[in-house]
C-alpha cells in the first residue's frame, strides 16, 4: 500500500480515528475511576476520623478546654499507631496552631494550609496529596463557636497503586483497540478502496501517454501545444477500455478536450496555416 | 463498478465500523475491570463503619461491662446509620449467635427503599468485636444490595456517557473526513461534467498528491498547456487590437468546484465544532468560577456577580455577530475566522489567568468578540459555498457542530475541572480553540459566489420599522425573549448553581447539561419536518413556552442531580419545539419588512433582540434567588416563560387580522 495514496489517507485517517476513540475514551474512564475510587476512599477515611472526632467533641462538651487535655497526646499517639494507614494525627486550637501531635516535633506550629474561614463554611475538608488525604474536622463548644479541630493525614499509597494499575489496563486496552481497528481498516480499506486505486494508477499512466507535465523536450507554449493536440487525437483510447469510474471520468475529459480543440482550431486560417496537417478536425 | 456514491457509503460504514469496534471494545475493557477494583472499595467503607462501632464497644467491654449490659449502644448504632442511607440493618451477637442489640432502617427512618424479599437482597458483613485477642462480639452491618448494584449501574453509565460522547467527537471529524477523502474523485467528475458542457478548469483546489490529485494535476497541466498554447497561437493569427473576435474563451479561471464548496462547508462545521467545544468546557463551573476568583466587588452580591460576566459575554457576543458581519466580508471568511479564533482562544486562556472580577470580564468580552466574528465568518462560509437549494443543509450542518459541542464540551469540561482544576481548563480550552484554526486554514478555500448579499448591515431605521410591527413586538417579547431567558438563565448559570449547592461535583453538572442539547437534537428535527406541513406555528410555540415552564417545575418534585438532569432534558426538548417555527413565524409577520431590507436584515434585528434576553437573563435569575433561592429561581423563570407563552397565544393574532393590527 502506497503512503500517499488514497487508500493510504483512508487507513491512517481511521487509525486517527480509533486512536482518538480509545484516547478519549481511555482518558475519560480513567479519570471517572479516579473520581469514584477518591469518593469511596474519602468517604471510608472520614468514617474512621469522625469516630477519634467525636471521641474527643463529647469531652469538649463537658466545658475542658482544649489546651488543657493533656492525654490528648497520648490519644493521637495511639491512634496514630493503631492502624497503618494512618500517617499524622494533630489537634491544633482555632488558629491553626498545633497542640497536640503524633509527630512530637509539629506541636507549637502552625498548620500548613490552614483557613478557618473554609472550616468555618465546610464541616469536613479533604485535602489531597500527590499520596495521602488530610481530612479536616473542626471542634466546637456549646455556642457553636470553632475552638480548634482535628487534622489526620493518611496515605493513600495502596490507592496509587491501584489508580496506576487502572492506567496501565486500560491504556493495555487502548493499544489492543487500536490494534484490532488497525487491522480491521486496514482490510476494509483494501475492499473498499484498493482496487479503485490500482484502476486510477492505470488511468494515470495512460493519460500520461497523452501529456507528460514532466518532460521537459517541448520548450515553447506553441510546441507544447502542437504536442499535445496530437497526442489527444492519437493518442490511447481510454473511453473503450473504460471500466471503472476514474477512467470513465478521465475519458470524459480527454473526449470533451478534444472536442474543445477542434472547436478552437476550426477557424480555416488556423486549420490551413498554422496547425500541423496531422490534427484533423470535427 | 465503484461509483462515488458507493466509495463514500462504503468508507463512511467503514468508519463507523471501525468507531463502534472501538467503542465497544473499551466500553467492555473498562466495565471489566472497574467492578472489581471499586467494589471491594465500597465494601472496605461498611468494615470501616464496622470498625469504629467495634472500637467503642471493645472499650466498654474492656472497662469489665458485661456484653449484655451495656448501655447506650442503640444510640450509637442510630448514628452510624443515620450517616449511611445502604444500611438495612447493624446486628450484634454472642459468638453463640444471641442476638443482644439491633437497628433496622425503618426504625431509623433511612427506610426508604422498601426491603427486598430475596436470599441475596442484603450483603451481609462481619465484624469482630476484640478483647484481648478474643472476639467477644460479632458486629453484622447489611448493605442493601441495590446500593451495590447501584454503584455498578453508576459505573456503566458513566463509561456509556464517556462512550456517547468519545463518539460524538470521533463522528465530527468523521464527518469532516469522509467528505475530504473523496473530494478528489468528486472534483474529477465535476471537471468531467464541466469539459463535456465545453468549460474548461484552471484553477484546482485539491493539494492531494494520491493517484487522484495526480490525474487532476495532469488535468490542469494540460488545460494551461491549453490555455497559454491556443492563445499564443491565435495571437499569431489574430494580433490583439485588430478588431477580429476569437472565439469564446473555454477556459474559466475561476470558478470553484462543488466538491471543494462542500468540503468548505465540512470544514466550517468541524472548526466551530472545535471552538464551540472549548468554550463549553467551562460550562459547568463558570458561575462557580466566577464567585471564586471575583471574590467580592463592592455591594454587589455574589449572584450578581456571578451573573455580570455572563450576561456581558452574551451581550458583547451579540453585538460582534452584529457589526463583524461586513467586516467579515470585507477581510475575507478565512482571515476573518482566524482573527476570531485567535481572539476567542486568547480570551479563554486568559479568563483562566484572571486575577480578580474585572479582568475577568475584559477577557470574557475578548473571548465574546472573538467568539462572534468567528461565529459570523462561519456563517459567510456557508452561505458562500452553497446556492438557495442547499443552503438549509449548510446551515444545519453549522448548527449540527454546535449542538454536538454543547453536548460534548460539558461533559468533559466537568471531568476536566475535578482532575485538573478550573484555571487549566480554561488554559486547555484555549489551546483547543486554536484548534479550530489549523483547520479553517488547512482545509478551507476562500470562495465568493457573485451576487450574494451576505451579510445586510443592520441600521435603526431597520430596528424602528420592525418595532412598529406590533405582531413583531407581540413575538418577540412574549416568545423570543423568556425563551432566551429561560436558555441562558437556567442553563448557564442557575444549573451549575443549583446542583453545586446540591453537593455535585463539576462532572455531575457536566452530565447533566448536555441533557439539554441532548433533548434539543432528538425533538428539533421532528419539529422542523411537521410545523411547516401542520402551519401551527403559533401553536408549536406555546406549546413549547408551556413545555418549558413544565420543564422547570420539576425541581418540585425531585432534588440534586436528576431534578437538574430532567429540567434540562425538559428545556432542551421544549425549545426545540420553538425555534425552527419562530423563525419562520418571524419572516411571515415581517412580510413586508422582508420585501423592504431583506430577510437577513430581519432575521439579524429579531437575533439582536432575541439575545437581550439571554443579557438579561442572569440578572433576574440572580434576583430570584435572593428570594426564593435557586430551586425557587428556576420555577420562577418557568412560570415566567409559561405565562409568556400562554399570553402569545391570546396576544398574537393570525395574519387574516393582519391590517387591523398594523397601524
Amino acid at each position: 500500500m502506497r503512503s500517499g495514496g488514497v487508500s493510504g489517507r483512508i487507513w491512517l485517517i481511521l487509525v486517527l480515528i480509533a486512536v482518538m476513540m480509545a484516547g478519549t475514551a481511555g482518558a475519560l474512564s480513567y479519570f471517572k475511576f479516579e473520581m469514584k475510587l477518591r469518593e469511596l476512599v474519602t468517604s471510608q477515611l472520614t468514617t474512621k476520623t469522625a469516630e477519634l472526632h467525636s471521641k474527643i467533641q463529647r469531652v469538649l462538651m463537658l466545658g475542658l478546654l482544649l489546651p488543657e487535655l493533656n492525654e490528648l497526646q497520648l490519644l493521637v499517639e495511639r491512634e496514630a499507631g493503631r492502624e497503618e494507614r494512618t500517617d499524622l494525627v494533630d489537634i491544633h486550637d482555632e488558629t491553626g496552631r498545633i497542640l497536640f501531635s503524633s509527630d512530637r516535633d509539629r506541636i507549637g506550629q502552625a498548620l500548613a494550609d490552614y483557613d478557618a474561614a473554609a472550616v468555618h463554611a465546610a464541616p469536613i475538608q479533604v485535602v489531597t496529596g500527590d499520596a495521602t488525604i488530610t481530612i479536616r474536622m473542626p471542634f466546637r463548644n456549646d455556642f457553636d463557636q470553632l475552638i480548634g479541630g482535628l487534622s489526620v493525614r493518611y496515605s493513600i499509597s495502596d490507592t496509587r497503586q491501584k489508580q496506576q494499575w487502572m492506567a496501565g489496563y486500560l491504556v493495555t486496552g487502548a493499544v489492543i483497540t487500536i490494534g484490532v481497528c488497525g487491522l480491521l481498516s486496514l482490510l476494509g480499506t483494501r475492499l473498499v478502496v484498493g482496487r479503485l486505486e490500482k484502476q486510477a494508477r492505470q488511468t494515470r499512466l495512460s493519460l500520461k501517454q497523452i501529456y507528460d507535465p514532466t518532460d521537459a523536450s517541448a520548450t515553447s507554449p506553441e510546441e507544447r501545444y502542437r504536442t499535445l493536440v496530437s497526442r489527444l487525437e492519437r493518442g490511447p483510447d481510454l473511453i473503450a477500455d473504460a471500466r471503472d469510474e476514474v477512467a470513465r471520468d478521465a475519458a470524459r475529459i480527454v473526449a470533451a478536450l478534444r472536442r474543445t480543440v477542434a472547436a478552437e482550431t476550426a477557424t480555416q486560417a488556423t486549420k490551413n496555416e498554422r496547425f500541423p496537417a496531422d490534427v484533423s478536425v470535427g | 463498478m465503484h461509483s462515488i456514491r458507493t466509495v463514500s457509503t462504503r468508507v463512511f460504514i467503514l468508519s463507523v465500523l471501525v468507531l463502534l469496534t472501538a467503542a465497544a471494545m473499551m466500553a467492555a475493557w473498562a466495565h471489566r475491570s472497574f467492578g472489581p477494583q471499586l467494589l471491594p472499595e465500597a465494601e472496605k467503607r461498611t468494615i470501616a463503619a464496622g470498625e469504629v462501632l467495634a472500637a467503642q464497644i471493645a472499650r466498654a467491654l474492656e472497662a469489665g461491662v458485661p456484653p449484655d449490659k451495656l448501655v447506650g449502644v442503640e444510640d450509637i448504632l442510630a448514628d452510624t446509620m443515620a450517616v449511611r442511607d445502604d444500611l438495612r440493618y447493624i446486628r450484634i451477637l454472642d459468638p453463640a449467635g444471641r442476638e443482644l442489640f439491633r437497628r433496622d432502617a425503618e426504625a431509623n427512618g433511612n427506610g426508604s427503599l422498601p426491603v427486598l424479599d430475596r436470599p441475596d437482597a442484603i450483603l451481609d458483613t462481619v465484624v469482630p468485636v476484640m478483647v484481648q485477642n478474643r472476639p467477644l462480639l460479632l458486629i453484622h452491618l447489611g448493605v442493601d444490595r441495590r446500593f451495590v448494584d447501584r454503584l455498578s449501574r453508576d459505573l456503566l453509565i458513566d463509561i456509556i456517557t464517556v462512550l456517547v460522547v468519545s463518539a460524538l467527537c470521533a463522528l465530527e471529524v468523521l464527518l469532516f473526513i469522509g467528505n475530504a477523502t473523496t473530494a478528489e474523485l468528486r472534483e474529477l467528475r465535476w471537471l468531467a461534467d464541466e469539459a463535456e458542457r465545453g468549460r474548461l478548469v484552471t484553477r484546482l483546489y485539491s493539494r492531494a498528491r494520491d493517484e487522484y490529485g495526480r490525474i487532476l494535476a495532469w488535468y490542469s497541466a494540460v488545460v494551461q498547456v491549453l490555455a497559454e498554447g491556443g492563445r499564443k497561437m491565435k495571437e499569431a493569427i489574430i494580433p490583439p487590437g485588430s478588431g477580429q473576435s476569437s472565439a469564446t474563451d473555454p477556459v474559466d479561471h475561476d470558478v470553484v468546484p462543488d466538491a471543494t464548496r462542500s468540503l468548505n462547508v465540512v470544514a466550517a462545521r468541524l472548526s466551530i465544532f472545535i471552538f464551540a467545544l472549548a468554550e463549553e468546557l467551562s460550562r459547568p463551573f463558570f458561575p462557580l468560577y466566577v464567585q471564586e476568583v471575583a471574590g467580592r466587588v463592592g455591594d454587589l452580591s455574589p449572584h450578581l456577580i456571578a451573573a455580570l460576566p455572563i450576561s456581558t459575554f452574551m451581550m458583547v457576543w451579540a453585538l460582534a455577530q452584529m457589526f463583524g458581519a461586513a467586516w467579515s466580508e470585507h477581510v475575507g471568511r478565512r482571515k476573518a475566522f482566524i482573527i476570531g479564533a485567535v481572539a476567542g482562544a486568547g480570551g479563554l486562556a486568559m479568563t483562566g489567568m484572571s486575577v480578580g472580577f474585572y479582568d475577568l470580564v475584559l477577557w470574557r468580552c475578548v473571548t465574546a468578540v472573538g467568539y462572534g466574528v468567528l461565529m459570523i465568518a462561519v456563517q459567510g462560509i456557508v452561505v458562500d459555498n452553497t446556492d438557495e437549494a442547499s443552503r438549509a443543509r449548510g446551515f444545519s450542518m453549522f448548527v449540527g457542530g454546535t449542538l454536538a459541542a454543547g453536548i460534548c464540551g460539558p461533559a468533559f469540561g466537568g471531568v476536566l475541572a475535578d482532575q485538573i482544576g478550573y484555571r487549566p481548563t480554561f488554559v486547555l480550552g484555549g489551546f483547543v480553540a486554536l484548534a479550530s484554526c489549523a483547520v479553517i486554514y488547512a482545509c478551507a478555500v476562500e470562495t465568493r459566489r457573485p451576487n450574494v448579499g451576505n451579510s445586510a448591515s443592520i441600521n435603526w431605521h431597520y430596528i424602528a420599522t420592525l418595532f412598529r410591527n406590533r405582531r413583531f413586538v407581540t413575538l418577540v417579547a412574549a416568545s423570543a425573549l423568556p425563551t432566551k431567558l429561560a436558555a441562558t438563565g437556567i442553563l448557564f448559570y442557575l444549573v451549575p448553581l443549583f446542583l453545586n449547592s446540591a453537593g455535585a461535583d463539576s462532572a455531575d453538572i457536566g452530565r447533566a447539561l448536555p441533557l439539554y442539547f441532548v433533548g434539543f437534537m432528538c425533538v428539533s428535527p421532528l419539529v422542523a419536518q411537521i410545523s411547516d406541513r401542520l402551519a401551527m406555528r403559533k401553536e408549536f410555540l406555546t406549546a413549547g413556552g408551556v413545555l418549558s415552564g413544565i420543564a422547570c417545575l420539576v425541581v418540585l418534585w425531585l432534588d440534586g442531580f436528576w431534578a437538574a438532569a430532567l429540567c434540562s432534558l425538559g428545556l432542551g426538548a421544549a425549545q426545540a419545539l420553538i425555534s425552527a417555527p419562530q423563525l419562520a413565524l418571524v419572516l411571515d409577520t415581517c412580510d413586508e419588512e422582508v420585501k423592504s431590507f431583506g430577510a437577513a436584515a430581519v432575521l439579524g434585528v429579531f437575533r439582536f433582540v432575541e439575545r437581550m434576553g439571554s443579557f438579561l437573563s442572569p440578572f433576574l435569575a440572580a434576583a430570584l434567588i435572593t428570594y426564593g433561592g435557586y430551586d425557587g429561581a428556576i420555577i420562577g423563570i418557568g412560570i415566567l416563560v409559561a405565562v409568556c407563552a400562554l399570553l402569545f397565544y391570546v396576544g398574537f393574532r393570525k395574519r387574516t387580522t393582519d391590517s387591523s393590527s398594523r397601524p
